[in-house]
């Protein structure tokens, strides 16, 4: 009786209610936290150099891979005793047709890990699982299966790609800047031919065309000359027994999985992130590095925070500081406040509608007429991109300015007239100093959501794969008009609109890491500065 | 820029400013500077205030073209007459090229003439073959650029009009070019009636029907089968077909596929045929169209509508319906149009869309539009018609008027498929059974229809935007009551952070989540997810009884927060649980396949992604911005109403939900509708974990396509100034307004809140 009388006297106290809310403050807190360790997990994980498995079947066959998963076999199909099967990454691409193959646990005879198991990654086709047969050299067999071959292989494999990085550099730089200088000469020269010029400037034009093309013979030779010096090649026995031969300049990187020891697999792990940071994308950007999406999200970010800050601040001193406190300001304000909660796509709308097709248009044919009809500013590219954005960053700026005005004392202000300032000194010399930190943390908090905001861009410029960078080393240099990749797109295009989603996963997972770490420091610093801004604002106004 | 300057320039003359000419001099300076920086600021506040007019004006300019009612008017006139000019009656057609530069009108003499539009001059002159030792009229079949020849000794054969642009004498210049095919000759019949003949292509040759008497059809089919060594093979098939009508037929009409020949007669009958079945005579449909005499058949873009106007001048429409049993069509009755006051003789149709013009003799020309079964304009040619045809861009009408002139029309008519109707509204679309909603923007070929209604996408923001406040209002809510009432200060300051972190995280990352890790688990986890509310209030329940049951000794020791931890421990044990849970169940009630169950005894189907796994993520996105709101709102409630009703022995709970919610419900109405809006425009997270099918559908297992997501897949698709371009800046805009509404409530509600509680 008297337990159960305590316990209607919790009932009535409302302390479930109480701690009903509490779960849902739970509730939310372990979403949040799932999604980090969901997500850096993944992320990690697909930097982490995992053990090879040999997988010998009832059947008789052999797989080697990793193993990704293993899941509950969905019970309709067998009977009701519990089964599992294995999700493995076979890799082989160009042997069997697909990275991947599922196994049944009852199928499987045997896993083990053999020491000497190696995985190539290659340049295409993906990864290659098996055992080192012979290594090549001009079809001279230089070592075959033992411990001297690894050595061999190793300086072998070091000259070759470093000929190869200097084939890149070459095709990515001297080439690349040959193809422009081309690209423009023959605009040049259709210009003059549709308006009938003199002859002289022609023939000067069309010369200048041979010697381009000399040129580009002269380095394609050049080119040639390096590739006749890539001729290693290493005979590789998959796990079927079949012999593959993989030239050593299509090779990125092989090692021995089973063989590694933890610092190792660190070293490797490491060098995957840096790879990952500071290299192209390969296979159809399922691979690689996601360097120009990196670069591309920075420097959008950039224009857009050099667009709106003054713009920014400006408006809020105006409306602070200059404008007539009433009505109209007061509207304003909600304008600007209502702004905010306009959905993001809607001003990538806009920013085709006016940015692209309006005023890029216009630009196109006042100044880019010999291009037309392929159209130079009148489509998507970085510039109109980090314009929209910046008009979406707009009210960001602004209500944070205006935060950190409304926190400086008015007499302060009133001092500086009583000195006999003008308004523009007062503000000049005074506001404006006070305001630094706001301004920052306005930019900061623009500058984290512009970097993982997708949907205005994906009608604004944004591509999977963009062939140039927006800066390089051509005349003039900042190439506005192009079109650039981003790190938020590249995760919804690689994630959902990659042919091959199970091999594309942990490039996703690892790009996601990347955004999320650039967001959450970014709007971490502009909360941590905001705090240290209300106690140092507040003993000022004391 | 400039402000740099002033502010330099004040600097060195500091020193020297007890100088008074020079203070005087500064002073100006000063003054200016002032004035230019103030006139400098004011510019750039006005600007942003420009912007976002800018914004909805620019939206609103691309919509307008939609709503503009299309235009007619009138470009050349010009006389053909020639040495002819007494006898217009002998022009039998006419047509313009693609640019509608070039005209010409083909002769029942047998002559085809080319003229130039803006010069009046003659350009060329092609004899028909085989008419000039004829004084017999040729009749002409079809409409342009193919028609048919049919001369009076019964041999019938295609004269294709083509042009080409030569740019070799250093301008534009259109040549035009007729091609004649192989001709194929009808049997000498008595009774014959080539003026009413119809002719069509199929896959390897050509159908003519001849009519022959009042009701018999005669069945010309020539196919030529390409050999090896060049020269075709050609066959001809006769056939004879009693239509069996009660009175004479007056219309016949070939579809292009040349397999559906239409009749109509005297007595306003109208019948099909599939002419190349095995037995044509037994799949005939008849209907009857009222008493009237049928004077005009046409079919639409895409052979499907079958528009038919009659001797009372009514034009109606009929969709034609194949009906594969028989293999023959059915013709289902679909809208009668606006009407003509005398005979409706001339019929064409635009290649682009589904509208067509009909013309009567007095010169009454409508322009129809036939999903939207709209007569769009209406206008008169002065002197009466002879002969009419649409430009292939359907941008001009030319026509022969009475008085032997040929006159062209400028059309603007951009885009008659999006109208208030088609937009909102259930249309009737061809091929489909009833009138429906269907967005369904683009389709494999040219004659594919646009389905624009917005109401499935409409409907489909507002589906997901329901399930993800289902989820985010109870627990984003409760857990700023939490927050702002229960919890200890301290922590609160770490709370708050990090949940305004989590309004940060990048919506494609929460998408990308949903869509490739949450998506498949829902899957095999869905039952768990149903009973997880249970175990929730368990778990809370329990943790409760284990915390008062923990001697007081202990709790006074533990840290701040501790309880918080520990919910959270239950919490994820209820997860863990509720799954468990939801796999016993799988196994025990639905034999271990509840999705199989579900799709045949309830016979819904289960989508991967679906409006489950968006409520959840776009839940998880909203979360945080209800939070932050609802917490402020509930925090500032002045302490003094909390204090007095403490002092008047209400517990904690009962201050909360008593004083503390009611005061603050309207700042948690404004944090529902700021939600509201966020959900409404979320892009990324609807377009990654929904399957983006445009259905009408509350199931939660199956998912939508939301209106800001198929904005951002299809407008990069949609050629500039289309109708689907337009018509998503439509959907632009409609979102505007709504989440431009629904901010602009919840701001007043909360400033009016503001102003209460600093009253109090």
């Amino acid at each position: 009786m008297r337990y159960f009388a305590s316990k209607m006297t919790i009932w009535r106290s409302g302390d479930p209610f109480v701690w009903l809310s509490g779960g849902a403050l739970a509730l939310i807190l372990l979403l949040l936290s799932g999604l980090f360790v969901v997500v850096t997990v993944n992320g990690f994980g697909a930097m982490w150099p995992k053990r090879t498995a040999k997988l010998e079947l009832r059947s008789g066959d052999i797989v080697l891979g990793e193993i990704v998963e293993r899941e509950l076999i969905p019970p309709s199909r067998t009977s009701s005793v519990e089964a599992f099967r294995l999700q493995v990454k076979r890799g082989n691409r160009d042997l069997s047709g697909s990275d991947f193959v599922w196994l049944d646990e009852a199928e499987i005879e045997r896993i083990s890990y053999p020491e000497e198991a190696v995985v190539i990654e290659r340049r295409q086709w993906g990864n290659f699982y098996g055992f080192p047969a012979r290594l090549l050299w001009r079809n001279d067999v230089v070592a075959g299966a033992g411990d001297g071959s690894w050595r061999k292989l190793e300086k072998l494999l070091a000259e070759e790609q470093n000929i190869v990085r200097q084939i890149r550099e070459i095709e990515r730089n001297e080439a690349a800047a040959l193809g422009y200088k081309q690209e423009k000469l023959r605009i040049e020269i259709k210009e003059l031919e549709k308006r009938g010029a003199q002859s002289a400037r022609l023939a000067s034009a069309r010369l200048r065309g041979k010697a381009l093309q000399r040129e580009y013979i002269e380095l394609e030779q050049r080119l040639q000359a390096k590739r006749q010096l890539l001729s290693g090649v290493l005979e590789m026995r998959a796990a079927g027994d079949q012999l593959k031969r993989i030239e050593l300049a299509e090779i990125v990187r092989i090692y021995q999985p089973n063989a590694m020891s933890w610092l190792e697999r660190l070293l490797l792990c490491g060098q995957r992130i840096i790879e990952f940071v500071f290299d192209d994308p390969r296979e159809s950007n399922t691979e690689g590095g996601v360097f120009p999406a990196i670069f591309g999200t920075v420097m959008m970010v950039l224009m857009m925070s050099i667009t709106v800050t003054p713009l920014g601040v400006l408006a809020a001193i105006y409306l602070r500081e200059y404008a007539k406190q009433g009505r109209f300001v007061s509207l304003v304000r909600i304008a600007v406040n209502n702004l905010a909660g306009v959905p993001s796509i809607v001003f990538g709308v806009f920013g085709l509608g006016f940015f692209v097709y309006t005023l890029g248009g216009s630009i196109d044919e006042l100044f880019f007429e010999k291009y037309l009809p392929n159209p130079t500013f009148g489509t998507g590219g970085i510039l109109w991109a980090s314009l929209t954005l910046a008009l979406l960053t707009l009210p960001t700026v602004i209500v944070a300015t205006e935060e950190g005005l409304a926190a400086i004392p008015r007499s302060l202000r009133e001092a500086s007239y009583a000195l006999g300032a003008t308004k523009l000194e007062t503000t000049w010399r005074i506001v404006i100093p006070s305001l630094v930190p706001s301004i920052l943390t306005g930019m900061i908090l623009a500058v984290a959501r512009a970097a993982g905001e997708v949907a205005p861009l994906m009608i604004t410029g944004v591509v999977k794969l963009a062939p140039s960078l927006p800066i390089d080393a051509n005349w003039p240099f900042f190439h506005f008009d192009r079109k650039f990749m981003h790190l938020g797109f590249h995760i919804y295009d690689v994630g959902f609109q990659s042919p091959n989603v199970d091999a594309a996963r942990p490039m996703v997972f690892a790009t996601t890491v990347l955004l999320l770490l650039i967001v959450l420091l970014l709007n971490l610093s502009a909360i941590i500065f905001r705090a240290r801004l209300r106690k140092v604002g507040l003993s000022g106004a004391l | 820029m400039k402000l740099e300057n002033t502010s330099c320039d004040i600097e060195d003359e500091e020193q020297s400013a007890f100088r008074l000419p020079v203070l005087k001099k500064l002073l100006l300076h000063r003054l200016v500077a002032d004035r230019l920086a103030s006139f400098l600021v004011s510019l750039s506040g006005i600007f942003v205030v420009l912007t976002i007019c800018a914004i909805v004006f620019v939206i609103t300019a691309e919509i307008i073209p939609l709503f503009m009612p299309p235009r007619v008017t009138m470009a050349e006139s010009l006389a053909v007459g020639g040495e002819n000019k007494a006898k217009p009656s002998s022009i039998v057609a006419v047509g313009v090229d693609d640019y509608q530069e070039v005209v010409y009108i083909i002769r029942a003499e047998g002559l085809i003439e080319f003229f130039s539009l803006e010069s009046g001059e003659p350009l060329e002159s092609v004899r028909i073959p085989g008419t000039d030792l004829l004084a017999h009229p040729v009749h002409v079949l079809g409409s342009g650029p193919e028609y048919f020849i049919v001369l009076d000794d019964g041999s019938i054969f295609s004269a294709v009009i083509s042009f080409t642009l030569d740019y070799s004498g250093g301008s534009r210049a259109i040549v035009p070019q007729v091609d004649f095919g192989q001709p194929a000759k009808f049997p000498d019949a008595a009774g014959v009636r080539p003026s009413i003949a119809a002719a069509g292509k199929t896959e390897n040759g050509a159908v003519y029907a001849l009519p022959v008497g009042d009701n018999e059809i005669f069945l010309l089919r020539r196919m030529e089968k390409k050999s090896l060594l060049g020269t075709p093979k050609v066959t001809v098939v006769e056939r004879r077909i009693e239509l069996a009508l009660k009175s004479p037929v007056t219309k016949l009409l070939l579809n292009r596929t040349g397999d559906l020949l239409f009749a109509g007669s005297a007595a306003g009958e109208l019948a099909v045929i599939n002419i190349l079945s095995e037995d044509p005579q037994s799949a005939i449909t008849r209907t009857n169209i009222g008493d009237q005499s049928v004077t005009l058949l046409g079919l639409l873009l895409a052979d499907q509508t079958l528009i038919v106007g009659n001797a009372a001048g009514e034009i109606r429409s009929f969709f034609v319906k194949r009906d594969y049993t028989t293999g023959g069509a059915l013709l289902i009755a679909h809208h009668a149009f606006r009407e003509h006051r005398a005979v409706p003789k001339y019929f064409a149709r635009s290649e682009r869309n589904r509208s067509f013009i009909t013309a009567d003799e007095s010169g009454l020309v409508h322009l129809h539009y036939g999903t939207s079964c709209e007569t769009l304009l209406s206008f008169s040619a002065p002197s009466g018609l002879a002969a009419l045809s649409l430009a292939a861009k359907a941008d001009g009408i030319l026509a022969l008027s009475g008085d032997g002139r040929l006159v062209r029309w400028n059309l603007e008519n951009y885009h008659p498929e999006a109208t208030l109707h088609t937009l909102f509204g259930k249309v009737w679309y061809e091929g489909r059974d009833r009138p429906e909603y269907v967005w369904q923007s683009t389709g494999a070929t040219d004659e594919f229809e646009s389905k624009l209604s917005l109401v499935p996408l409409i409907f489909g923001t507002l589906k997901g935007t329901c399930y993800a406040l289902l989820f985010a209002v109870p627990v984003a809510v409760l857990g700023a009551l939490y927050v702002s009432q229960f919890m200890d200060p301290a922590l609160r300051s770490y709370i708050k952070p990090a949940v305004e972190l989590m309004a940060a995280l990048p919506s494609v990352v929460i998408g990308f989540l949903a869509g490739l890790w949450l998506a498949p688990r829902v899957e095999n986890g869905i039952l768990g997810l149903f009973l997880f509310p249970l175990w929730f209030c368990a778990a809370v329940l329990i943790a409760l009884l284990f915390w008062k049951w923990l001697p007081r000794k202990i709790v006074r020791f533990l840290p701040p927060g501790s309880e918080l931890a520990f919910l959270m421990l239950t919490v994820a044990a209820g997860v863990w649980f509720s799954l468990y849970s939801g796999v016993l169940l799988e196994e025990a009630v639905f034999s271990g396949d509840f999705l199989g169950f579900l799709r045949e005894q309830a016979g819904a189907i289960y989508d991967q992604r679906n409006s489950i796994v968006v409520g959840l993520a776009m839940g998880f996105a909203v979360i945080p911005l209800i939070f932050t709101i609802t917490e402020d709102c509930l925090s500032a409630v002045p302490r003094n109403l909390v204090a007095a009703s403490l002092a008047l022995g209400a517990t904690k709970w009962q201050t909360a939900a008593r004083v503390v919610l009611p005061s603050a419900s309207p700042g948690i109405f404004s944090a529902v509708m700021i939600g509201f809006g966020r959900a409404v425009g979320e892009t990324m997270i609807v377009l990654m974990a929904t399957g983006n099918t445009p259905i009408l559908d509350w199931s939660v297992f199956n998912g939508f396509r939301a209106m800001s997501a198929n904005i951002a897949v299809e407008l990069p698709e949609a050629p500039h100034g289309g109708t689907l371009y337009r018509v998503l800046f439509l959907t632009a805009l409609l979102l505007f307004v709504l989440t431009f509404v629904i901010n602009m409530i919840s701001e007043v509600v909360r400033q009016r809140l503001r102003k209460r509680y600093q009253a109090a």
